[in-house]
């Protein structure tokens, strides 16, 4: 087989099955942080903002593209919460992410460390509590900070204790490509807000919405240590291009490409994830600050997901598979 | 001994004591130090529950539509077999197994047990687990049960016997081994003070004996366990075993037969597979031989295993011997094959196709455990004491029309084992799963899994049934009680009593 690198003990045989597992396990332990992350830093944003402004929950669901089902009446706060964490039904929500972790884990289980698979049953216990604590000002930020740092430790146990082997690359080549796509929609979405005319209530408030926008992908403090003033221009050149911190969209991309090249057959999915990295590259800040930001992460979105298509038709469901010798 | 096991006694056999309330041979040290915990034995109860939740080990039940994992159920009170009686039960056990893979192997080739007259050609062709499509294969070493898990329970006089077989995939191994841990865990003293046996060495044993069935003997074995899926009830166990033998948990999706050889999908490609430890039923295997609607198994399975190019452990057709009729016959079979004598016998069992049996079972319905040839899991058992007429009435009907598939045996009162029943210890009647690895290099489990009725009287010890479980300590008898005193906490309290004494059944 050309090109291939052969199962070896240090490296064994993964099952075409698994390795899709062990990458959604990643993806959506990504996606059950990040949703908690993000909907933390819009209430705080939502507390701190003068009602007047505007701004309400409905950005929140444009990020994950998802509407408030007919199970709710009025779009309040409580219902847009309740959608984007506990609704079982909404295949964005905190509770369908962790049922996914879940789900994936127990697939992958032979090839995941057993503390792993104990803490994850921890997890599910948090996320399934009695009632509904995110819906609740009083109660979400516990139970948001709960879950994050539940994921957050289980990220570090797979990290430091799972072999690197090709399962390993999998889980986090979708960990990866997952907070890409997450920090696109971030932008996405504030875009609407944080570019163009803010309205004239929102106007002097402009940098905190920049602060939110980067507390809810976790690089406000990164960003702040640079000490560059918070220009719309140099925000946006950080989140998407900047080499060090670990949640940009470049950095992820370039992340998911280290751990492709341990893969077999990966030329199709290391050019999708370039086409990123020069589209990123290209990107022109200063005009994106004041103009078309929704279009540019609409196609960076689809640039990112083109890499998930590669992916999946290189290795879960290939048309035809070389037998090993 | 302590007071507070004066109110304990059970209307039958009991496993800790005797009829006088003394701990049997061998029981004396457990006994002593149960009585010396008090009520911190509810305590380690509580301990133990805590840790099966925190290890997630569960079990699925099936409702209308749905499933429900639920926590295993373990009572911690242990289960005590002394080391001499089982060297016996042991013995027997790989005695029968001989015997029953020789049987799978004659029924399959030259069937000299019914050409010799010793079982009627008709119930052989009306097993439902008989596969015309095994006829003419010779697995390796003549194994076609490579694992098995047989019901053994003891009786009214404290005879141990065998209920059923179970050859085809028997489950709850896994079990067997987590009540293992989790007792150490919670008996952490007990196990530094008494010669409890270890049962590690099992899926090592499973690995070592999976691994020698590899048609392949210039590479390294690449050993596959067959699982049904994520849903099915065993799914844990499977994920359990493969991890702790090296096995791939695949899925029929992830195999492919091309030219008699099985492989499996990998991210590199396809790899060639030589043993399966499948835990998917027969008609389930092969969609292109059995039923063609399944999609659990994979197609050309059976034509590869036939070739001698994989193997399956167990074989298909194995499930041959599960049928209770044929049960019925195992005894004849140790004689014929063996010319030996059952170490370990059988249930006492009216066949209801033979008339002056079926005579004797429908005059005596309401005194006789009525069950269908072919179910397991206790599914389609009357007994006969506890229906109603209307049910009674029923089972008439049915053995009539089918008597073929029925079989009868005595309401056996089940030994009891002392069990933590909402605090209070109270019997309850149990049975024992050991588990037999067949081979050149016969292994049985050290001890098994000891089931539980929880409720009071009931014989039912399906977990799905609400059962229970508990750990299986094969005990040395030279371990004196005076070992243990110098670890013993006075001025403990004692655990509440169960009653009088008077503990219906």
């Amino acid at each position: 087989m050309n090109g291939s690198i052969a199962a070896s003990p240090e490296n064994p045989i993964l099952l075409s099955r698994v390795a899709e597992s062990a990458y959604w396990a990643g993806r959506y332990l990504e996606r059950a942080e990040g949703m908690a992350r993000l909907i933390k830093s819009h209430s705080e944003l939502v507390i701190d903002l003068p009602r007047a402004g505007g701004l309400g929950w409905e950005p929140l669901l444009a990020v994950v593209g998802t509407e408030l089902g007919p199970e709710y009446d009025l779009h309040t706060e409580e219902a847009v919460v309740d959608h984007l964490a506990h609704n079982h039904g909404n295949p964005g929500s905190i509770c369908t992410a962790i049922e996914g972790v879940h789900y994936n884990l127990r697939v992958t289980r032979s090839v995941m460390p057993i503390e792993a698979a104990e803490l994850i049953i921890e997890l599910h216990t948090i996320a399934n509590n009695d009632g509904r604590p995110a819906n609740d000002r009083r109660t979400r930020r516990q139970w948001l900070t709960n879950i994050m740092r539940s994921c957050q430790t289980l990220s570090a146990i797979l990290n430091d204790t799972m072999t690197h082997d090709d399962a390993f690359s999998f889980f986090t080549i979708g960990r990866q490509l997952e907070r890409a796509d997450l920090t696109t929609r971030v932008l996405d979405v504030h875009a609407g807000v944080l570019t163009g005319r803010p309205t004239d209530a929102l106007a002097p408030y402009t940098g905190l919405c920049w602060a939110a926008t980067l507390r809810s992908v976790s690089m406000l403090q990164a960003f702040r240590r640079r000490g560059v003033s918070a220009s719309p221009t140099a925000t946006l050149e950080f989140l998407l291009n900047d080499n060090n911190c670990p949640r940009t969209v470049r950095s992820c991309i370039d992340e998911a490409s280290r751990w492709l090249l341990e893969l077999p057959q990966n030329h199709e999915a290391i050019t999708a994830c370039a086409a990123v990295g020069s589209f990123l590259e290209d990107a022109d800040v200063e005009e994106l600050a004041i103009g078309d930001l929704h279009g540019f992460a609409d196609r960076l979105e689809v640039a990112i997901s083109e890499i998930h298509q590669k992916i999946h038709t290189t290795w879960f469901r290939p048309a035809t598979t070389a037998v090993l010798s | 001994m302590k007071s507070d096991w004066t109110g304990y006694s059970s209307i039958t056999f009991d496993e800790l004591v005797d009829g006088d309330g003394k701990p049997r041979t061998g029981n004396e040290a457990v006994f002593q130090r149960l009585a010396d915990l008090g009520p911190a034995l509810v305590e380690r109860q509580r301990a133990a529950e805590a840790e099966i939740r925190s290890m997630g080990i569960t079990f699925t039940l099936y409702t209308e539509g749905s499933s429900i994992d639920r926590a295993w159920p373990i009572d911690v009170i242990p289960r005590i077999i002394t080391a001499s009686e089982w060297n016996t039960i042991s013995g027997g056990l790989i005695q029968r197994l001989k015997a029953l893979n020789m049987f799978i192997e004659d029924v399959y080739n030259e069937q000299n047990v019914v050409n010799d007259g010793i079982l009627p050609a008709q119930w052989l062709e009306d097993s439902a687990n008989f596969r015309t499509e095994c006829c003419g294969v010779h697995p390796a070493g003549g194994v076609w049960a490579h694992i098995s898990g047989s019901d053994l329970v003891r009786d009214a006089t404290g005879q141990m016997m065998v209920l059923e077989d179970n050859l085809r995939v028997p489950s709850g191994v896994s079990y067997m081994l987590e009540n293992r841990q989790i007792s150490k865990r919670v008996f952490a003293d007990l196990f530094r003070d008494l010669d409890i046996h270890p049962l590690d060495n099992y899926t090592e044993e499973l690995g070592k004996m999976l691994s020698k069935l590899s048609p392949r003997d210039d590479v390294e074995p690449v050993i596959a366990l067959l699982t049904p899926g994520i849903f099915n009830s065993a799914y844990y166990e499977h994920g359990m075993l493969a991890t702790q033998i090296g096995a791939h948990l695949v899925e029929g999706s992830d195999l492919q037969v091309v030219d008699n050889i099985v492989y499996m999908k990998t991210v590199r490609g396809l790899v060639r597979v030589d043993v399966i430890y499948r835990r998917v039923d027969d008609l389930f295997l092969d969609p292109a031989v059995f039923r063609s609607d399944s999609t659990l198994g994979a197609a050309g399975l059976m034509a590869a295993w036939r070739a001698g190019n994989v193997a399956l452990a167990n074989a298909p057709g194995a499930g041959v011997a599960d049928d209770k009729v044929l049960y019925s016959y195992v005894p004849d079979f140790i004689r014929y094959y063996l010319n030996e004598e059952p170490t370990l016998p059988n249930v006492p069992t009216w066949r209801c196709m033979e008339p002056d049996h079926r005579q004797h079972v429908l005059a005596n319905l309401d005194s006789l455990v009525c069950k269908p040839a072919n179910e397991s899991g206790g599914k389609g058992v009357t007994i006969g004491n506890r229906a109603t007429e209307e049910e009674l009435d029923h089972l008439r009907t049915e053995i009539e029309t089918d008597p073929r598939n029925w079989i009868a045996q005595p309401i056996l009162s089940l030994s009891t084992s002392p069990t933590l029943c909402d605090g209070i210890i109270a019997p309850r009647h149990i049975d024992l799963r050991p588990f037999v690895l067949s081979s050149d290099e016969p292994f049985v489990s050290v001890g098994g899994l000891t089931r539980v009725a929880l409720r009071e009287g009931s014989l039912i010890v399906n977990s799905s049934q609400g059962g229970g479980s508990k750990d299986t300590w094969i005990v040395d008898e030279s371990v004196r009680p005076d070992r243990l005193l110098e670890h013993r906490q006075p001025g403990q309290q004692q655990v509440q009593r169960s009653g009088n004494g008077q503990n219906p059944s």
